[in-house]
């Protein structure tokens, strides 16, 4: 594995990054840092169907560091993000801001679990050995975690309901 | 609208295993179908699984976009230097890659940029000034401001007839944020002025006001400096710039209150 490798898989990490941080300096920085790690320990020889779930699993580990270590402005919410948004002044956030605002309120291990799977289609397996849990444990966390989601995506959408009333 | 937040697990033929697979089509199309086919003669069933259904493909496309950064911010970054101690053995591989890989990153994240309109290459020299301002007088403990908030009126007359321009201060009290005072300051079209506020928490933000002749109107644009945001948008030849170590969500609010007050 090479560095040219390790560019191939940028973008699909840069989303990851910016999906599980809402700030952007943090998503940039968690990238950053990513890479550094990546560089450092590289394996000369990492066949290539495993190389994307050893990115990740990179990554996770420094947003688990970045979190315990307070360096990311996760302690600020829910101040800083409401999550109802702002009916009126929204900073330009794609279509999907409500779902990434609703995130932000799930823990940190639910997060990753549900994105891994879910945005980055990793297969449950592959999953269980970037968290290092259990099979078992990915299955009944995701489904916790995706009824977690739900909830929030309904608050979210009765106050909207609520304000036009 | 709200639906159970409980499955509703009676006379489920289908295990909670087979229900994650559907949700993210991994079963064959056989088995997938069959499990349309019975939510919809399940009502019940499908009230509960349609919207996680839904909520996993949104997930399955999110892809939040972030603030464009300009290119010489991200040149900018101090993670990208080289280290202070270039030339010991080991550090001088892993940085070198580190800095090629970092240019490469930056050459892919053109064409992205290119596209985004509201970004130009650069920012207008108003902006590098306030940025500065910002930097230097947020910080001060005595004296962050020339003028404080309990002398206002004079303040705002006094920067009023230097600007030559009428300036008011906005209300951000609805927003936490107390006006500390401001200070008149050289800028590179004439004389700039700088209005501090401050919240409960110390957090201190700027609002830079200066002449920008050579830059074009333009809507609100985002750019950063070594951790400071910074909103600016420019005006009939004035250039505004409401700078802070805040969030961007944050300070977009109050950039919006800023804008209503000044120039609506």
């Amino acid at each position: 594995m090479n560095k040219n490798d390790l560019v191939e898989h940028l973008p699909d990490l840069r989303r990851y990054a910016r999906s599980l941080l809402y700030a952007p300096n943090d998503a940039e920085d968690l990238v950053q840092e990513t890479l550094l790690s990546a560089l450092a320990n590289m394996p000369l020889w990492l066949r290539r169907s495993k190389r994307r779930p050893w990115l990740f699993s990179i990554m996770h580990n420094n947003f688990i560091n970045l979190v315990q270590q307070g360096k990311t402005r996760e302690k600020h919410f829910p101040s800083l993000v409401s999550l109802y948004g702002d009916p009126v002044e929204q900073p330009p956030d794609g279509p999907c801001a409500g779902l990434h605002r609703a995130l932000q309120y799930l823990s940190v291990d639910d997060r990753s679990l549900l994105l891994l799977v879910a945005q980055a289609g990793f297969s449950y397996e592959q999953v269980a050995h970037i968290l290092d849990l259990p099979l078992g444990t990915v299955m009944s966390r995701l489904h916790r975690a995706r009824q977690k989601l739900r909830k929030l995506l309904e608050q979210a959408d009765d106050h909207r309901y609520r304000e036009q009333q | 609208m709200s639906t159970s937040n409980e499955s509703p697990r009676t006379g489920q033929p289908f295990d909670a295993d087979q229900m994650e697979l559907w949700l993210t089509a991994r079963l064959p199309d056989t088995q997938q179908r069959r499990i349309d086919d019975w939510l919809s003669q399940h009502p019940q069933q499908a009230a509960y699984w349609h919207p996680l259904q839904q909520d996993q493909r949104l997930l399955a496309q999110l892809d939040p976009v972030h603030h464009q950064r300009s290119l010489d911010d991200y040149a900018l970054r101090p993670r990208q230097a080289p280290p202070a101690r270039p030339w010991r053995r080991w550090p001088v591989l892993p940085t070198l890659t580190a800095f090629a890989l970092g240019s490469v990153c930056s050459a892919l994240l053109i064409p992205f940029w290119a596209t985004v309109p509201t970004q130009p290459a650069s920012r207008p020299a108003f902006v590098q000034s306030a940025l500065q301002a910002h930097a230097l007088y947020s910080v001060e403990v005595r004296h962050p401001v020339e003028v404080g908030e309990q002398e206002q009126a004079h303040l705002l007359k006094w920067l009023s007839k230097r600007l030559d321009r009428p300036l008011a201060a906005p209300d951000l009290s609805g927003l936490g944020f107390q006006l500390l005072g401001g200070r008149l300051l050289p800028a590179p079209d004439g004389p700039a002025a700088q209005l501090m506020y401050q919240d409960a928490g110390g957090e201190r933000i700027t609002l830079y006001i200066a002449a920008a002749a050579d830059s074009q109107p333009s809507s609100f644009l985002f750019s950063e400096h070594r951790g400071v945001s910074t909103f600016y948008w420019v005006d009939g030849h004035w250039g505004y710039s409401l700078s802070g170590r805040i969030d961007q969500a944050r300070l977009s609010q109050l950039s919006n209150q800023v804008y209503r007050a000044l120039v609506l």
